[in-house]
């Protein structure tokens, strides 16, 4: 039973992160590759400030949020006016320099030993401490960010950042400032996915630089097209499914050091067959007409 | 007075750029015609450095052998990647993300399959002893391994601006860069070129690799770093020009190298990012760009 929560809890934090990264790469078409250096600034943010400073993870949150969202603004502010081509390259950079960061300043991060011993969020008095309680704030978090995804995608803001997917010229020429729009999604991608690194930490209770590589940004990005990207719903149903399909192989008997192998291997052709066979993801994105409520 | 090691570094520093200056060269030839940021070209390197570990020393083969072949094998793992996995994309009409996200896919695979046949210890490849012995110029030394290295990314940016301009396929490549339909009808066969620039790319970076694993040996994890360095030598040289890839991947070994006589030498991919910054920031066409657009047509 605690380990079935223990699977939800992984899947709700996983949610966060893929709707979050659904936000840019699916509704607006930026592909990023530093979602795993948002998750990490997030991680490492709860990480020491529960531990070094005592702080209350409510607290803890937002100051990963404003860290994460921060360079997240840089970052889109610096690569966004340029071509496609620029900001792959520059998330990628971004992205090898968290990691660097979160390796080599061992005076702030441990370095390679990583953070032991992360407390479970704590509030006004309540902890949320045991499977239960945790999978329940896991499944809040999810709700909110959903819901904050879903206003902003399906909302006369979402048509905008469709019509900068498709054609960010045409975009630009109906008086639309297709920058702004893609530094606030990006923004606010980078700041979801911060709460995901945060909760990430506090479910583990251990972190190191090593889960913050370019492969977790890989696997993330797979959820997205696994799951539909430009559809909110889909990136939850992409990340039960490629979680909880793998967890399964801990019933065979097969070793870490294979299981954790096929598990990537499984996904890495999930990825290229859907993008052949099913581009749209499991669950299609939805385009309504007329113009929604803003 | 540290002046000679001031020398040294700037010495390392060219050689580690000789061989970045090999990896921009080996992206752009891919990037050029066809358009696909190949991010499998990680992969593609690191079997070049395990295909090398697996005939020198697993199967015995002679050293020139184990190379030729590992040359030769990347070549062909290029052009499968092309042919299995971009091409049917391209045939259904996908855009530029839909390759690189196939790309990941592939590399995920590619890469985990080298954790399953390979184990992710590290190995290393025995090379004659001489290569490694150094030659001393006063307080400086060099190997003769750097200095082949040298010699040869020079062959190869000599080699590629001779083939691209005076050839029957670098002239079609170019033609392909510049507008692939205006290429097709002229009847240049727009699938032979992307092979062509896949084979000739492939074989590059596995010559990259194979330096590279020769000099420092061999793990998982080195791909990634190749393809982060090999981009930034294509960004900042400007997209398309393989004189500035070239310019760009030595520039990025010196900074990189002259970088750890002040920062410790964790930092030496944080270095060459933060010269990707400057020129994104202030250059972004690079050296021998052209003008970068604002927006994508």
């Amino acid at each position: 039973m605690n380990y079935l929560l223990y699977v939800i809890s992984l899947i709700a934090v996983y949610g966060i992160l893929t709707v979050a990264l659904n936000l840019a790469v699916g509704y607006t078409g930026i592909l990023s590759l530093a979602q795993a250096a948002f998750m990490g600034i997030g991680a490492y943010a709860a990480a020491i400030l529960l531990t070094q400073w005592g702080f209350n993870f409510f607290y803890a949150l937002p100051v990963g949020m404003a860290i994460a969202g921060l360079l997240g603004a840089g970052l889109a502010w610096a690569t966004l006016r340029l071509k496609a081509e620029y900001y792959v390259i520059a998330s990628f950079g971004f992205q090898i320099i968290i990691y660097n960061i979160l390796l080599n300043w061992i005076g702030l991060t441990a370095g390679p030993f990583g953070i032991r011993q992360i407390p479970p969020p704590a509030a006004f008095g309540f902890t949320f401490l045991g499977p239960l309680r945790f999978t329940a704030l896991t499944l809040g978090f999810l709700a909110i960010c959903v819901w904050v995804a879903w206003r902003l995608g399906e909302s006369a803001f979402g048509k905008v950042l469709r019509a900068i997917r498709e054609d960010d010229a045409a975009a630009a020429s109906i008086g639309k400032n297709v920058s702004r729009y893609k530094i606030v999604i990006f923004t606010v991608s980078a700041m979801l996915a911060s709460i995901g690194g945060a909760l990430y930490a506090c479910l583990i209770t251990f972190i190191d630089p090593f889960t913050f590589t370019i492969h977790e940004s890989i696997f993330i990005l797979a959820l997205v097209i696994i799951g539909g990207s430009g559809n909110v719903f889909g990136s939850v149903i992409g990340a039960a499914v490629l979680i909880s399909i793998p967890e399964m192989l801990r019933f065979f008997d097969v070793p870490t050091t294979v299981a954790s192998p096929i598990r990537e291997i499984l996904y890495g052709a999930l990825m290229i067959i859907f993008l052949r066979f099913r581009p749209k993801g499991l669950l299609p994105e939805r385009i309504t007409t007329g113009v929604a409520r803003s | 007075m540290a002046y000679w090691l001031f020398l040294q570094l700037l010495l390392n520093g060219i050689v580690v750029g000789s061989i970045y200056a090999i990896l921009g060269i080996s992206f752009t030839t891919i990037f050029a015609p066809t358009k696909i940021f190949h991010f499998m070209h990680a992969s593609v390197y690191l079997y070049a450095g395990y295909f090398l570990y697996q005939f020198a020393m697993g199967w015995g083969w002679p050293l020139w052998v184990s190379i030729i072949a590992a040359l030769l094998l990347a070549g062909i793992l290029g052009v499968l990647a092309e042919l299995l996995i971009y091409a049917p994309l391209r045939k259904i009409g996908a855009g530029m993300m839909e390759m690189l996200l196939s790309s990941f896919g592939g590399y995920v695979v590619l890469r985990n399959l080298i954790l399953l046949i390979w184990k992710s210890d590290p190995r290393n490849v025995q090379i004659p002893e001489f290569l490694h012995s150094g030659i001393s110029l006063g307080l400086l030394t060099l190997t003769p391994l750097d200095i082949i290295a040298v010699i040869t990314s020079g062959i190869v940016l000599m080699g590629m601006l001779i083939f691209m301009r005076r050839t029957k396929i670098g002239k079609a490549m170019r033609a392909v860069e510049n507008d692939a339909m205006g290429a097709t009808i002229t009847g240049i066969s727009t699938d032979w070129v992307r092979l062509i620039s896949f084979f000739i790319g492939s074989v590059l970076v596995a010559l990259a690799a194979i330096f590279h694993v020769m000099d420092k040996g061999l793990e998982p994890t080195i791909g990634v770093n190749a393809v982060l360095v090999a981009t930034v030598a294509m960004i900042v040289g400007g997209m398309g020009s393989y004189g500035g890839a070239a310019l760009a991947g030595l520039m990025l070994g010196v900074v990189e190298n002259i970088g750890i006589w002040q920062i410790s030498s964790e930092w030496k991919s944080t270095i060459s990012f933060s010269v990707l910054v400057l020129f994104i920031l202030f250059r972004p066409r690079g050296f021998f760009g052209h003008r970068v657009t604002r927006y994508q047509e």
